[in-house]
């Protein structure tokens, strides 16, 4: 690693999110996730205390046997957008989440935001985000993302926009409705020659009607389960 | 590591967080990141912080520069490091991006008085030491075994050059591009970015930079000749007192010494920053 540079790799950065909220010592991690890669980056970038893996079947497993054991839960890409993807509800996860960790445990996680522009270019995910709408479980956007966390018996939950994406984020965007606009106003304002006049004036009327959020295609989450 | 980071800015009363606030978090590519704390999504406070290196000569540059130009730099609020992490805590300005288009050839009012004020600056107590000739030592150094070593050379020939011992010492922002220049709702201009507040104390650097942004952005070739031809240049150098035949002579080590003070930046940076110093070989020995 470039001691100076730490976090000059994009994967360096996505660990560094995942240690942002802080967990209670002894740091005992769990990260669920369906893809070996990324329980493998999620868990590389821990540090210090014990990290073990698995996919969100075999987490349910482990909520029905233990509990009070792990002083965070990692969940990425494990939530979704949809409702009852691969037969699991995020309401479940979550709660089985809160009822593996110990007092005061962070459950942290990224997901697809469902509203994003890019990803509304299908008509397959219009029709999914019709469907989320009536379902209780899915998560559209980061109101549905807090109320979940709540619903879990989670607490001080927050749930930001990832920018740019998750492969090389750069930072991460507060979902409060005045932050966000005012936030994505001055990112598209300072960075206004990178589009086309056209490119532009489109990006500023999203900002301008609150709808910054929509430029971008993930959503990150942190909550406690209270002490 | 946020809530150690939120913890500490609390308990000095540098931000309440007990009252709803906001937080939009940005990472780097470098060793720290940087926060601004917001209350209704209006901005209130900056924090930058690392838990991999220190950031106590940054904040006491940033501290320098408040003093010294306190119409133009963000207030410096603290330093402190607690449990490993080092925090920097500067007030946070809502800013207008500087349409490059819209500068003209004259100083914006904000600039003249910057370029005025620099005789008086002062930096921070680290920076004493770096006078123009140990600068001019260390810069010919570090370009012995680079890539453009040659160029170097020819630049910094002494009969080419010229002396530099002589010159005034005037501390520098370091980074003195239209980035880092922002206009506030009142039309006041604001100055970001100093962390290399008085690493350098060669006067005209910052003019130097602040010609190459302009052409850049404006997708014209780097000045060349004259500062006396230059409207900007001349009036710039007028308000430092610097006469502007030493500007012109200087502009080659001004390119190597930016590229020095980028010495610890990413490769990225490193590589394109080469890249132009090699494009400016036309330009700086005009």
């Amino acid at each position: 690693m470039d001691l100076r540079h730490p976090y000059s790799d994009p994967s360096a950065r996505v660990q560094l999110l995942y240690r942002l909220p802080t967990a209670p010592a002894p740091r005992r991690l769990l990260v669920v996730a369906e893809s070996p890669e990324l329980r493998s980056e999620v868990a590389a970038g821990w540090g210090s205390g014990e990290v073990m893996a698995c996919d969100s079947a075999g987490f349910l497993r482990l909520a029905t046997e233990r509990s009070d054991c792990f002083d965070a839960v990692a969940l990425p890409s494990t939530l979704s957008a949809r409702a009852a993807s691969r037969g699991i509800r995020n309401g479940h996860l979550l709660r089985a989440a809160c009822r593996l960790l110990t007092p005061g445990g962070v459950v942290v996680g990224h997901l697809e935001h469902a509203r994003a522009l890019r990803r509304l270019k299908r008509p397959s995910a219009v029709v999914q985000l019709i469907a989320a709408a009536f379902d209780g479980d899915a998560i559209c956007g980061p109101t549905g993302c807090c109320r979940l966390l709540r619903q879990a018996g989670l607490a001080a939950g927050e749930c930001y926009y990832v920018q740019p994406h998750m492969h090389s984020p750069m930072g991460l965007v507060p979902s409060e409705a005045a932050a966000a606009r005012a936030h994505f106003l001055r990112a598209v304002r300072s960075a206004r020659h990178h589009w086309r006049a056209s490119g532009h004036v489109v990006r500023l009327a999203l900002c301008w009607a609150g709808l910054g959020g929509m430029l971008q295609g993930e959503l990150f989450f942190w909550a406690r389960r209270p002490c | 590591m946020l809530s150690t980071v939120l913890e500490l800015v609390d308990e000095r009363g540098w931000f309440d967080t007990a009252t709803p606030h906001e937080k939009a978090i940005h990472l780097t590519r470098g060793h720290c990141l940087w926060m601004l704390l917001s209350r209704g999504g209006k901005l209130h406070t900056h924090v930058k912080f690392s838990d991999c290196l220190s950031l106590e000569v940054e904040a006491a540059r940033c501290a320098a520069a408040s003093r010294s130009y306190p119409e133009l730099a963000p207030r410096f609020v603290g330093y402190a490091r607690h449990r490993g992490i080092d925090i920097l805590v500067s007030s946070a300005v809502e800013s207008a991006a500087i349409d490059p288009m819209t500068f003209g050839d004259q100083l914006p009012p904000g600039l003249a008085d910057y370029f005025s004020a620099m005789p008086r600056a002062r930096a921070a107590a680290d920076a004493a030491a770096t006078a123009n000739a140990a600068l001019l030592e260390k810069v010919a150094h570090y370009f012995e075994a680079h890539p453009l070593a040659a160029l170097a050379r020819q630049w910094l020939e002494p009969s080419r050059l010229g002396p530099i011992a002589d010159l005034a010492t005037m501390p520098q922002h370091g980074d003195f591009v239209l980035n880092n220049l922002g206009r506030l709702p009142t039309g006041r201009l604001v100055v970001f970015d100093w962390e290399d507040y008085g690493a350098v104390s060669l006067p005209g650097l910052d003019l130097f930079t602040l010609e190459l942004s302009l052409a850049d952005r404006r997708g014209l070739a780097p000045a060349r000749g004259r500062a006396a031809d230059r409207p900007l240049a001349r009036e710039a150098c007028a308000a430092m007192g610097l006469p502007q035949s030493d500007y012109d002579r200087l502009m080659p080590l001004y390119a190597l010494v930016f590229r020095y003070l980028k010495r610890n930046y990413g490769p990225e940076v490193r590589e394109r920053m080469d890249a132009e110093i090699t494009g400016l070989a036309g330009a700086v020995l005009a």
